[in-house]
């Protein structure tokens, strides 16, 4: 859970960052979202089932040592 | 900090693969026209002066990461925040040149792949490479390096055996006058790609031998700066000051304007092959720093683990930096080196010298105090 | 055991004899191949069929030798009054058992289209267990459809492929043309909300030769097939052709472009800036807004700027915004357009109506009837555009913008 927590914390100052960057070069804040999430609304099925893999990956590591370390302890007992 | 060991080899080859990764992508000091390899050894020299300020944070805390020694300087708290925001920082400068490279490959190669897949394919396997740690990502780089000369030095004899080098199209080499190459050169160039070198702060600690660092960064920038300003003499030289600066990716059209002896042509393959050899090694250091400053800031014990969520972070943010590779490059040139590189690079790393240099002074006559 | 043993072996050699699978066997040199099928109505009213026939021996000899002197395909006609009697009439002529998997391509000609329709032709070919379900319709425009099947072509062979394939190619890069199956044309003729539309297919140039070998061996070929416009239909007869942008827009609405180019105009200049589309979707949603039904398209493109013949700064933002709303603008008119001359027609070819059912069922029913000549006609369409430009090719400005510096 701490690594979501990190993940998180990550993604979204770096969002906000670019779009600031945006920002800076003279777009106003409407155009500026637009232009940040306009390549995930055009896509390819291939694309599609990729980005989902690559997701759900993520998420299944987050919880991947939790299950190990539970079943590690119950070996041990 | 992980237990590695560089060798001085190692780090040389590292920092140069790495300066001249993407800087071969695209013109570099291009506005300079005639004289931007001019510019690029004057803004090398401003690549010495940054080294000596990250030199000198580094014989303070030679132990210690720039994560970590931030956090002594400037407090437990502070120095987090500070810490947060230079992982931030490494995060940008990835996603950046892997929207670099994916685009490339999209222009010249393959046009309908999604970019989101290029990216993916690119950065699953930096992941991989930096969940190994530094040595494997060094020892990558090694190999790497003979690939890279060797490329380099058959298009240099190619280019010199077709007699396509006009030297006359250096000239008139001050049609700008000197003080705006001075003022171009330690605005722009001297960020990209010779501050990036503040990356190995978090690197500098593994090496073995660290008397021998100074020299070694300071050859590596010499020679990386003096690659790349040969490169773009050779850009100007072949293709004329137009086409040079209208053209997306100058090498690219250079090697493309190659034809000796009547077979050896269409070489477009192996500028491909440079690429990805100059982005692989770039972004997996810039993967690798962020890594690592990450589990030092929040205290996770296995940084191994992290790589693959940092590296779903990093393609997000390489695609939503820009929605076209004109706002990329646009935002690169106009809105990056003034708001980004120039606090990250030059303003807190003086202000960190300045403050250890006032505490140790602090330290240093306590400590005597003591002794006596 | 020795007499167990005895009927364990007599049933095995029994069984074996059943599992060889030779009933229904049919020696290769018995059947004739047809690759292409094509249906004409004759001055009697009466069928005609074309049936183009593969022969092997010339196609083998012809790929390697470089143009033999025997045509890879021969034509049989026939007349009768439905499919079926057209095969059996064929076989008086021909010295085998026509063989229809392989055949890929039904042309059917325009008159027989306009007149009939469709209704009466299908169902032979639904039925059979040999014809396929993936086989191609086209119409024959302006030609009969015995000319289309008997012609002779240099670099496929088999006439019927390169029909196909032509079609296939026209609507990947131009969008002029749709590849329809004969599964799709059935079920929109069923479908009460949505219009079959059929490509069309002409042979352009000298129509007398083009069965004549001779065709084949000049690099300039005389009569020339070409791929012309998509056919619309109502209640099964054709009634319209659309061609160029209108058949381009009709693909848009449709969803079924994929590489199409967009000409943009600059400066009084035509055609002066080309943006090549790499992928797009269109989404279509039905409304019921006071009573009344109401159509919203939105279709997002995303793609290449790969002309510019223009000195536009590529390299500066605002000019890219620019050019992506001017070319929002000319295809959503295109699309306008398509969509006011389907209205025109009363031909409900985008399948609007089949929208209003999967999604407002129980008005659908109200509509149902008079959807085509009533409501269809005067349905509100709203269409939204988004282009995305995402990349420039090789170089950002175009070396006409340093021309004119030169001038100056």
């Amino acid at each position: 859970m701490k690594f979501f927590g990190i993940t998180l914390l990550l993604l979204f100052p770096l969002v906000v960052i670019s779009l600031g960057m945006d920002i800076l070069m003279g777009f106003d804040l409407d155009n500026s979202i637009k232009h940040a999430f306009n390549p995930f609304l055009v896509k390819d099925p291939a694309e599609l089932i990729l980005f989902f893999i690559l997701l759900a990956f993520l998420v299944f590591s987050f919880f991947y040592r939790k299950k190990k370390k539970k079943n590690k302890g119950k070996g041990q007992q | 900090m992980e237990k590695a060991n560089i060798s001085g080899y190692q780090l040389f080859v590292l920092i140069f693969l790495f300066e001249m990764g993407s800087a071969l992508l695209v013109p570099l000091a291009g506005e300079a026209k005639q004289a931007a390899w001019l510019v690029i050894l004057i803004a090398m020299i401003g690549g010495f002066i940054l080294f000596f300020i990250y030199y000198g944070l580094f014989q303070y805390y030679p132990d210690q990461l720039l994560t970590e020694f931030v956090r002594n300087i400037l407090g437990n708290f502070l120095g987090r925040i500070v810490a947060f925001l230079y992982i931030l920082y490494f995060i940008y400068l990835a996603a950046r040149v892997l929207r670099d490279f994916g685009d490339t490959l999209l222009t010249f190669a393959y046009p309908h792949i999604p970019l989101f897949v290029a990216n993916a394919a690119f950065i699953l396997v930096v992941v991989y490479t930096v969940r190994k740690g530094i040595e494997v990502v060094t020892r990558t780089g090694e190999l790497f390096f003979v690939l890279e000369n060797l490329l380099l030095m058959t298009f240099f004899l190619l280019i010199i055996a077709s007699g396509m080098i006009h030297l006359n199209n250096l000239k008139p080499i001050f049609e700008i006058s000197g003080t705006e190459m001075v003022k171009m050169a330690f605005t722009k160039t001297v960020f990209f790609p010779f501050g990036e070198i503040i990356v190995f702060l978090m690197i500098f600690p593994y090496l073995n031998e660290h008397k021998r660092l100074k020299k070694i960064g300071i050859w590596s920038l010499a020679t990386s700066g003096l690659f790349l300003a040969v490169i773009m003499a050779v850009n100007v030289s072949v293709l004329g000051v137009d086409l040079m600066t209208r053209s997306q990716y100058p090498l690219l059209t250079l090697i493309q304007s190659i034809e000796v002896a009547g077979f050896l042509e269409r070489l477009d393959v192996y500028f491909l092959f440079l690429l990805m050899i100059g982005g692989f090694i770039k972004i997996c250091v810039f993967t690798y720093v962020a890594v690592t400053g990450t589990a030092n800031v929040f205290n996770v014990k296995q940084p191994s683990r992290l790589a693959y969520p940092v590296g779903i972070v990093i393609l997000l943010i390489s695609i939503i930096i820009s929605s076209s590779y004109t706002e990329h490059i646009h935002e690169g040139l106009k809105a990056v080196p003034n708001y980004i590189h120039l606090p990250f690079q030059v303003i807190i790393p003086l202000l960190l010298l300045i403050i250890a240099f006032f505490k140790n002074r602090k330290k240093g006559k306590t400590s005597t105090k003591k002794s006596s | 055991m020795n007499r167990k043993r005895l009927v364990l072996l007599l049933m095995m050699l029994i069984a074996a004899t059943f599992t060889t699978g030779c009933w229904d066997k049919t020696e290769l040199n018995e059947m004739a191949i047809v690759s292409a099928v094509g249906l004409d109505r004759n001055k009697e009213g009466k069928l005609v069929g074309t049936f183009q026939i593969i022969n092997p021996g010339n196609v083998a000899g012809a790929l390697q030798g470089g143009g033999g002197s025997n045509p890879p395909i021969s034509i049989y006609r026939a007349t009768g009054d439905n499919v079926l009697e057209l095969d059996g009439n064929a076989s008086m002529k021909i010295s085998r058992d026509m063989y229809f998997a392989h055949a890929n391509l039904v042309v059917i000609g325009e008159e027989l289209a306009k007149e009939e329709g469709l209704n009466d032709i299908f169902d032979a070919f639904e039925r059979s267990p040999e014809f396929r379900a993936t086989t191609r319709i086209v119409i024959a425009r302006g030609v009969k459809a015995r000319d289309i099947v008997e012609t002779l072509t240099a670099i496929d062979k088999v006439s019927a492929e390169k029909v196909i394939r032509t079609i296939e190619t026209t609507e990947k890069t131009q969008g002029k043309s749709i590849s329809i199956n004969l599964q799709e044309v059935i079920k929109n003729l069923l479908s009460t909300g949505k219009e079959p539309i059929i490509s069309g297919f002409t042979v352009r140039g000298n129509t007398g030769k083009e069965d004549k070998m001779e065709n084949t061996m000049s690099s300039d070929i005389e009569a020339n097939p070409n791929a012309a416009g998509i056919g619309v239909f109502k209640d099964g007869k054709l009634i319209d052709w659309l061609d160029g942008d209108k058949a381009i827009g009709s693909m848009w609405v449709l969803d079924r472009i994929e590489n199409v180019h967009l000409y943009l105009d600059w400066e009084g200049k035509k055609n002066a800036v080309t943006y090549s589309v790499i992928r797009q979707k269109t989404n279509i949603g039905a409304k019921i807004v006071n009573g009344k039904p109401k159509i919203s398209i939105k279709v997002r493109a995303e793609g290449d700027i790969r002309e510019a013949n223009v000195p536009l700064n590529l390299t500066d933002m605002h000019v890219l915004i620019d050019i992506e709303r001017k070319l929002a603008k000319e295809l959503k008119k295109e699309m306008e357009d398509a969509i006011v001359r389907a209205q025109k027609n009363k031909s409900d070819i985008f399948g609007f109506g089949e929208l209003m059912h999967e999604s407002h069922p129980k008005e659908w029913k109200k509509l149902e009837k008079n959807w085509d000549d009533d409501t269809f006609p005067k349905l509100e369409v709203d269409v939204q555009v988004e282009t995305f430009i995402r990349r420039t090719g090789l170089r950002n400005k175009p070396f006409l913008s340093n021309l004119q510096k030169k001038d100056q």
